[in-house]
């Protein structure tokens, strides 16, 4: 982990200012000359905590990490939104270490306060619930990849509002909006393994009891 | 020896008789004595007095899993024994005579009821309005406690009120003392648009003459005492709505399982549109479940007070706005019959709002939690800049 975190910190310093994804094929080199490989990291839970750093250096990077770690769809959502996750947890920290530059003018109002609130709330959830439903996840065929889906329907929409919050609490500050455009552009870039439609769709006829492959599909 | 009561099992078993009687409830706006009796024959009111005292040490994971299953027969019975349940935890693992002979009154057959809240306050229970001041042997209090949430079946009173010291200041004290005969009175009975039947009066604390013995823990270490034993109270709230939201779910899916509109000629749970909106609830409800017991199995021992304050009151504020989204969803789901007096969604709507009102008040919590997180200090002044 002290590694990834060490290299994310060497992708975000080397991505500054830049409007591209950053240099993911060198950095994917980085990570795996330092051994953070589906090889050397077995523990599903190590790989999102992994994924969660790395993104908080470059999401692209992380979200081709995640490709390599998947081992089937359920997995491949969770590690998705795990990835999703360390970009509204970087936006946090950015958002909260750039307000904290311009003293109590900013940090002492309370629209500051509260919306930093609401961003410490929403990841506090998406951490609980990534956790929970990762154990959930093994089981077997359409139920696993419906529990996925669950995590994966609440985290993708929470990390966007997260982001967001971000730009609105470091409002007219120039340099923090570019890294911040840097995690929106990394959280838009890239579609998800399951889209939100099919997502809804699993994890609703998981709920009701309709076998996701009887045809007709819908009524 | 005494075996132990699995009290998940046993909300389970009284729950579908508390939903059976909910309905009625509601409607009068009653208070549910006979689900009140059940739960301390039962021993449920007992779950967390310690083995020394004759109980069976109840966990808060297990208070909080046997609360929601009990929410989800009748959220005003969960709401008003809650009061009970975590109360005595808090006041249990205090330790000392006023624990002891709290916990063996509740074996006994004691229901505890908790009146924190006042008029005025704002959600601010750390500054109690009401004055207890000191007279020979005790103390005589004087005040006003809004939504003194099971009172009409309680036996007991856990009431707050605060002393003045000598430079003048408010020094919180709780007191918890036999229900009186005299000094408290009704001055407002509780009827509202949710949880009707939690019993939550507007009381009147006229000259109440409180013994000394009566009194829990030392005089102005009320609001470090709540702090460290936040996680029994916000966590076993949060578990009401919670329960509420998890029933919803049940409800509406075994609804829409059933329910077959004739042109389609197939029950309605094969529509996307009713899919895409289970699959929301479904993605709300756990979500709520993981920081919740996320909030439970935390360290509560080994933590910075205001820190672990802080923490448990974001769960909560959390947790009952997803329950509620969940509840709005499900009526959204069920159509109009879930307006319908007959349909128990329409209670649990009416219901799950109060997770949004009881404490702690959001705004206090957002503010708390964003000051921590941006390094303002909590309570210096000025509150805000400009």
């Amino acid at each position: 982990m002290q590694t990834a975190r060490e290299l994310a910190e060497g992708f975000e310093k080397r991505r500054a200012g830049r409007v591209d994804a950053g240099d993911v094929r060198e950095n994917l080199a980085e990570l795996a000359a330092a051994g953070v490989t589906v090889g050397a990291i077995k523990d599903a839970a190590e790989r999102r905590a992994v994924l969660a750093t790395v993104a908080a250096g470059c999401g692209a990077t992380a979200f081709k990490l995640a490709e390599t770690f998947s081992a089937g769809m359920a997995y491949g959502t969770l590690y998705d939104a795990a990835v999703r996750l360390g970009l509204a947890q970087r936006a946090y920290e950015i958002a909260v270490e750039r307000v904290k530059t311009r003293g109590f003018e900013v940090t002492g109002l309370p629209g500051t306060q509260f919306a930093v609130s609401r961003m410490r709330s929403s990841l506090a959830t998406m951490v609980a619930l990534l956790d929970r439903q990762a154990l959930r996840a093994a089981a077997d065929g359409a139920v696993g990849l419906a529990e996925a889906c669950v995590a994966h329907l609440y985290v993708a929409p929470e990390a966007d509002s997260v982001v967001s919050t971000a730009f609105s609490v470091i409002s007219g500050d120039s340099e923090g909006t570019v890294r911040l455009s840097q995690i929106w552009h990394d959280l838009k870039a890239v579609s998800a393994p399951v889209s939100g439609d099919l997502a809804r769709e699993l994890v609703g006829k998981n709920a009701v009891g309709i076998d996701p492959t009887e045809t007709p599909r819908w009524l | 020896m005494k075996t132990k009561v699995d009290y998940v099992a046993l909300a389970h078993e009284l729950a579908p008789r508390f939903a059976e009687r909910a309905r009625q409830h509601d409607a009068d706006s009653s208070f549910p004595h006979e689900n009140m009796a059940e739960l301390v024959s039962s021993g449920y009111t007992a779950m967390t007095v310690p083995a020394e005292f004759g109980g069976d040490n109840a966990t808060l994971a297990e208070l909080c899993e046997a609360q929601q299953i009990l929410a989800g027969g009748c959220a005003s019975t969960a709401f008003a024994v809650n009061m009970h349940v975590h109360g005595l935890a808090m006041i249990a693992r205090l330790g000392g005579a006023s624990a002891e002979w709290a916990c063996r009154a509740v074996v006994d057959g004691a229901v505890i009821s908790g009146g924190f809240s006042e008029p005025g306050v704002g959600g601010n229970w750390w500054h109690p309005t009401t004055r207890a001041e000191e007279v020979d042997g005790g103390f005589k209090l004087n005040g006003f406690k809004g939504f003194f949430t099971g009172f009409p079946g309680a036996t007991h009173l856990f009431l707050s009120a605060a002393t003045l010291d000598d430079r003048g200041l408010p020094q919180p004290m709780a007191f918890l003392v036999p229900k009186p005969e005299q000094g408290v009175r009704v001055v407002g009975e509780w009827d509202a648009a949710g949880m009707r039947a939690t019993g939550s009066h507007s009381l009147a604390l006229e000259d109440l003459y409180i013994e000394d013995k009566w009194s829990v823990g030392e005089r102005g270490t009320l609001p470090m005492l709540f702090m460290m034993g936040v996680h029994w109270a916000w966590c076993s709230f949060a578990s009401c709505f919670v329960g509420i939201a998890r029933a919803a779910l049940d409800h509406v899916v075994a609804t829409q399982q059933k329910r077959i509109i004739s042109v389609i000629g197939k029950p309605n749970a094969h529509l996307p549109g009713i899919q895409f909106r289970i699959a929301e609830m479904a993605a709300k409800v756990a979500a709520a479940r993981a920081h919740l017991e996320a909030a439970i199995n935390a360290e509560h021992d080994d933590v910075d007070p205001l820190a672990h304050y802080i923490d448990m009151s974001v769960m909560k504020s959390s947790v009952t706005k997803l329950a509620h989204e969940v509840v709005t969803l499900g009526m959204q789901v069920q159509g109009g019959s879930g307006l319908s007096s007959a349909d128990p969604l329409q209670r649990m709507y009416r219901d799950v709002v109060a997770g949004l009102l009881v404490p702690p008040a959001t705004d206090v919590v957002q503010e708390w939690a964003g000051k921590q997180a941006l390094g303002v200090p909590i309570f210096a002044e000025p509150r805000w800049v400009g």
